[in-house]
């Protein structure tokens, strides 16, 4: 039989599912990532992120159907494919008993890089992350953004040709936030493959190549983030916000029939209802005098109007 | 599954290393209490209490009890390192989960666990056999023969890998690390008292005497008290196969649930 996977994709699933005992994490998820792009994978806390991570690092075992990494497969070939990425996890795993450079050479021990070599490419890579001021340092004195950026540094000793970062920018100030961002972009520009996971939607607007958005284990969408908000909601966006809360309620319920009638898609959260589309003008001309409405903000429609249109408002674990 | 477990010595060896280098890094205080624990245990019980008494099991008090703290040293070092310090690692700075998103994979992360654990029952075995050789020398006693001092490191290999295999068993069922005081408490502590280390088991009634017999501590005991007075090897034969058979369950089965632990 033919292999049904494409030969020159960095990341490649088909019908892959992930169960814990009765739980199903990944249900049935095919998702092909070519070669030097970046990717995003979206959806709210529980929807399977990490665990599609996992399963891609090849340090998480599936469960049903397959799944190639750089042409490789996750199961036979694990210790092939972790040589050739680099991982950027969620959570601050460096380790605390060694100093910064120390951390890196460790590390490289463990890709078998000789310690001239691994020193090189330690140096190198504190500069590109500018701690080259801070290489003697212990982790504790690192602040929260330093040790985002060691980790990412560590992720690169390697020279991975697939990065893997899970939530890289949460928790982290605007300089850090760039800063982490330039590594992701200048590896890309290598022509090299990033995947990342985020719930900020502006991130991944400005980052990813191509999307997909999940829930539930399942790929609900997936492609350009432009794209997908065009075809989803459309181009524009308007917040016609109530006066107060609960009192205005018969504004907001009258603007919500008219919506209904008019065929235009909308969203009400508390005081204000959120209209996408083309057609929104027609409602904001009726509604533009209403005494009711304390402000009718227009906008563009954001990758974030797409993800709550399509996961829903309600909170997760 | 075969290969996300499989082992490599090449990348057992550089997590090994990685132990190693944090030992290397905080020597001054790692090479205290090995050193100044026996000194401590000799002139307390051994030469204190032991005016007191007599001889025990045919040689002096301080005699008996010298093979004893070896062993329980063997004990301590390797258990302490694959309970409360591999649950620090595995936990708390996710060191292990670090180490699996490289080639480095899950088995070979916790077989280097335990030939660390084991590596720490052999340095605590030498640093302790040093001291008490300084003792023995400054109290012009010999309290444990020279052939006795050279074995004691290499027969800690063996005992070392069976209580770092039992600390896994452990470290793959706890909750919480503050767990790890309850089988401290009724097995490691009580062990420690009465398997035959502080005084012999025919003190014991029969049937304590055959519960003791059951203590992986108690042929750990025999095997160095044997060595140190340097007779009776070929005694040996019961407890070394203990000891054997001991270390293979339990480093296989240590291995085996922090695998099912760690690798979802």
């Amino acid at each position: 039989m033919a292999p049904l996977i494409l030969k020159n994709g960095a990341i490649s699933a088909k019908s892959l599912t992930k169960n814990y005992g009765e739980f199903c994490a990944v249900n049935n998820v095919s998702l092909e990532i070519p070669k030097g792009i970046c990717f995003g994978l979206l959806g709210p806390n529980g929807a399977g992120k990490t665990t599609m991570i996992q399963m891609i690092q090849a340090s998480s075992p599936i469960t049903n159907g397959k799944l190639e990494v750089l042409g490789m497969d996750t199961i036979s070939e694990s210790r092939e494919i972790r040589k050739k990425i680099g991982v950027i996890p969620q959570e601050d795993n460096l380790d605390p008993d060694f100093s910064v450079r120390y951390n890196l050479l460790v590390y490289a021990r463990y890709f078998g890089i000789e310690l001239d070599e691994a020193k090189e490419k330690a140096e190198e890579l504190l500069k590109k992350v500018e701690l080259t001021d801070k290489a003697d340092q212990e982790i504790n004195n690192l602040s929260g953004g330093m040790k985002r950026r060691l980790i990412v540094a560590r992720g690169m000793i390697n020279e991975p040709e697939l990065l893997i970062l899970d939530e890289p920018t949460t928790g982290l100030d605007p300089q850090s936030r760039h800063s982490v961002w330039d590594q992701i972009r200048i590896f890309k520009n290598e022509g090299k493959t990033v995947l990342l996971t985020t719930h900020y939607m502006d991130e991944a607007e400005i980052l990813c190549d191509q999307l997909a958005i999940m829930d539930s284990g399942r790929i609900l969408i997936q492609g350009n983030p432009k794209e997908l908000i065009k075809k989803t909601i459309g181009d524009d966006a308007a917040e016609l916000v109530a006066l107060s809360f609960g009192k205005d309620e018969e504004t907001l319920n009258l603007i919500e029939k008219k919506c209904k009638l008019m065929k235009v898609s909308f969203s009400r959260v508390t005081d204000r209802i959120i209209l996408y589309g083309k057609e929104i003008e027609n409602i904001i001309s009726e509604f533009n005098d209403e005494e009711n409405l304390t402000d009718i903000i227009r906008r563009r429609a954001t990758l974030e109007d797409v993800f709550l249109n399509l996961t829903g408002r309600q909170l997760r674990d | 599954m075969k290969e996300i477990q499989g082992i490599s010595p090449q990348m057992v060896y550089a997590v090994w290393r990685r132990h190693a280098d944090v030992w290397v890094r905080t020597w001054r205080t790692n090479l205290l209490p090995p050193l100044v624990e026996p000194i401590l245990y000799l002139l307390g019980f051994g030469f204190g209490v032991g005016a007191y008494i007599n001889e025990m099991g045919g040689v002096s008090y301080v005699e008996y009890i010298a093979p004893s703290i070896l062993a329980i040293s063997m004990m301590f070092g390797a258990f302490f390192e694959a309970t409360y310090s591999a649950f620090v690692r595995m936990y708390y700075q996710k060191t292990w989960q670090a180490i699996a998103a490289t080639p480095a994979s899950a088995s070979d992360v916790l077989v280097a666990e335990l030939l660390w654990a084991t590596t720490k029952s052999v340095t605590n075995a030498t640093l302790m056999t040093t001291a008490i050789l300084s003792v023995g020398y400054v109290v012009n006693q010999p309290l444990i023969s020279m052939q006795g001092a050279v074995l004691m490191p290499i027969v800690a290999i063996p005992i070392g890998l069976m209580f770092a295999g039992m600390g896994l068993i452990l470290t793959s069922y706890t909750s919480s690390i503050d767990w790890f005081n309850i089988p401290f408490f009724l097995f490691v502590n009580p062990m420690f008292i009465l398997a035959g280390t502080f005084f012999p088991l025919s003190e014991f009634p029969p049937i304590a005497q055959n519960i003791a017999m059951c203590l992986p501590l108690t042929h750990a005991a025999i095997v160095t008290r044997t060595l140190a007075y340097g007779d009776g090897i070929e005694n040996l034969i019961f407890s070394v196969t203990y000891i054997t058979i001991m270390t293979v369950i339990m480093t296989y089965l240590g291995v085996k649930l922090c695998l099912r632990r760690i690798v979802t």
